[in-house]
């Protein structure tokens, strides 16, 4: 355990002296000190205001993220287990696959209007791509051999099965928990790209939320709160990203290999 | 249970290039059959055949009775990792379409009468190679199939533990009244455990020999003479055609 701690202390502690040193080269105008910016984040966390910017960033890359499972998780393995729908969805998939997607916010704003529902479905989108992505890869490149198991624990009678009951059951205990993992960790790897453009959607069109703290700061040149913007959203983006990490272990605790 | 009776005849199938040719054998109800031959020979296909996972290009396979249940225990097991012990004995049952209750009833016996009482929620991953094999053996076995087909089941298991595995085998067999039919690339195993055996071998497989054994399942240090001379026979067979 002490060692744990070390080997989190040590880079940490690096980091904070790293940033001591800097402030004193910049000078407090252009870059507060790791103690203005703790002093000020501590304040924030008693500040009602700043607890509501909070849970309303909070609230809407959770919202993203879940709808971002929701459906591509879904549409992902339908894609990987019917050739048909594959050959009609993965060309739109893979062309739109590079556009980067804090593109569309102009867009999402002039068809949804300024409320959640843009913010949201901006995080929704940066995710559920890679999620789609890699969910129907992974069932794809699923090893045949668990295929081939499975097939052979229908009961004699099997004919008696609809044949999109026994896709269901395949999805259901075979496909679906194989790619699980892989969804997981596409979530964990687009956390830091949720929280991005969640700020990028926050910057203009809201009074609410971390990016609009951060940006209204930056305009007040108030920098230990500038910097407490951006340290909630960083912890924000590693909320999200050890959550898929839990959730990953708790969903699929024997693996998939 | 009263076991499946198999007749198969003239079994052919391709893939990039002819795999097998002309296989036929049948098996009567509550024997053994051992296939036995080098590795990549076309076991596997035949069991895969008789499992109904692939069909062949030729040939017929005619179960009786008709609606006889299979089952397949694979070469690696096929377990699903992401299932702990009872989830996979369950599996074939939610697919049996049996009810909640009966299914926990049958999981728990069959976790007692495979020696795993206790590691129910244990995932594939934390069990031993022979745990592991016993929990493949229990979920081909819990749909109470009339026909078992083992792809060489103790191939990856230490010595000792595959002895008490294959004798675990040999009272299921001769307890449940059970059809089996399983390859190996061990003659000693093949020996042990087929009332036939079958030598395969070839571009494309065929049979090469076929022999009966009148010792499968016996004790082996008693009837070592009749192993070792059956085993001469087998290894003969083999050499004749490399």
């Amino acid at each position: 355990m002490p060692r744990r701690i070390l080997r989190l202390a040590l880079p940490v502690g690096f980091s904070i002296l790293m940033w001591q040193i800097s402030a004193l080269l910049l000078g407090p105008r252009l870059l507060p000190g790791p103690l203005a910016v703790a002093l000020d984040f501590f304040s924030c966390l008693g500040d009602r205001a700043f607890l509501k910017d909070f849970s309303a960033s909070a609230l809407r890359a959770g919202a993203g993220i879940a709808l971002a499972l929701a459906i591509p998780f879904p549409l992902g393995l339908a894609m990987g287990a019917s050739r048909r729908l594959d050959a009609l969805l993965s060309p739109i998939v893979f062309l739109t696959y590079p556009i980067p997607k804090v593109l569309l916010l102009p867009i999402l704003l002039v068809l949804l209007g300024m409320g959640e529902a843009p913010k949201i479905l901006l995080v929704a989108v940066t995710v559920g791509y890679q999620v789609l992505v890699v969910t129907r890869d992974s069932v794809l490149s699923l090893d045949p051999r668990f295929l081939d198991s499975f097939q052979s624990l229908w009961p004699r009678g099997r004919e008696a099965h609809s044949k999109s009951f026994r896709r269901l059951m395949l999805v259901w205990h075979v496909l679906g928990p194989a790619a699980l993992p892989s969804a997981a960790t596409s979530v964990r790897l687009a956390s830091g790209t949720a929280v991005a453009v969640l700020f990028m959607a926050e910057s203009f069109a809201t009074q609410r939320g971390l990016g609009y703290v951060i940006i209204d700061a930056w305009g007040l040149m108030d920098l230990p709160r500038m910097f407490s913007g951006i340290l909630a959203m960083g912890l924000l983006g590693a909320f999200f990203y050890s959550l898929a990490n839990l959730a990953e272990r708790r969903l699929v605790p024997g693996g998939n290999a | 249970m009263p076991g499946a009776q198999i007749e198969a005849r003239g079994l052919a199938k391709s893939f990039q290039a002819p795999v097998l040719e002309d296989v036929s054998f049948q098996v009567r109800p509550g024997r053994s059959l051992a296939l036995v031959g080098p590795s990549g020979c076309g076991k596997t296909t035949i069991l895969h055949i008789l499992a109904g996972l692939i069909s062949g290009d030729s040939g017929q396979v005619e179960l009786s009775p008709k609606e006889a249940g299979r089952s397949l225990v694979m070469q690696d097991h096929g377990l699903f990792p992401w299932k702990n012990a009872a989830r996979n004995l369950e599996l074939p049952l939610i697919l049996a379409g049996l009810a909640p209750g009966e299914r926990k009833g049958r999981v728990a016996a069959m976790l007692q009468s495979m020696g795993l009482a206790g590691l129910e929620r244990r995932y594939p991953s934390q069990m031993s190679g022979g745990q592991r094999q016993r929990l493949a053996l229990g979920r081909a076995l819990i749909g109470r199939p009339d026909l078992l087909i083992l792809d060489e089941p103790f191939s990856a298991i230490d010595a000792i533990t595959r002895e008490t595995l294959q004798e675990l085998l040999v009272s299921l067999w001769k307890g449940l009244g059970l059809t089996i039919v399983l390859a190996t690339h061990s003659i000693d195993e093949a020996i042990f455990l087929g009332d036939q055996v079958l030598v395969l071998g070839g571009r494309p497989t065929r049979i090469l020999s076929s022999l009966d054994n009148p010792v499968a399942g016996l004790d082996r240090d008693q009837n070592l003479p009749a192993i070792m001379e059956l085993a001469a026979r087998v290894r003969q067979a083999l050499a004749a055609r490399v």
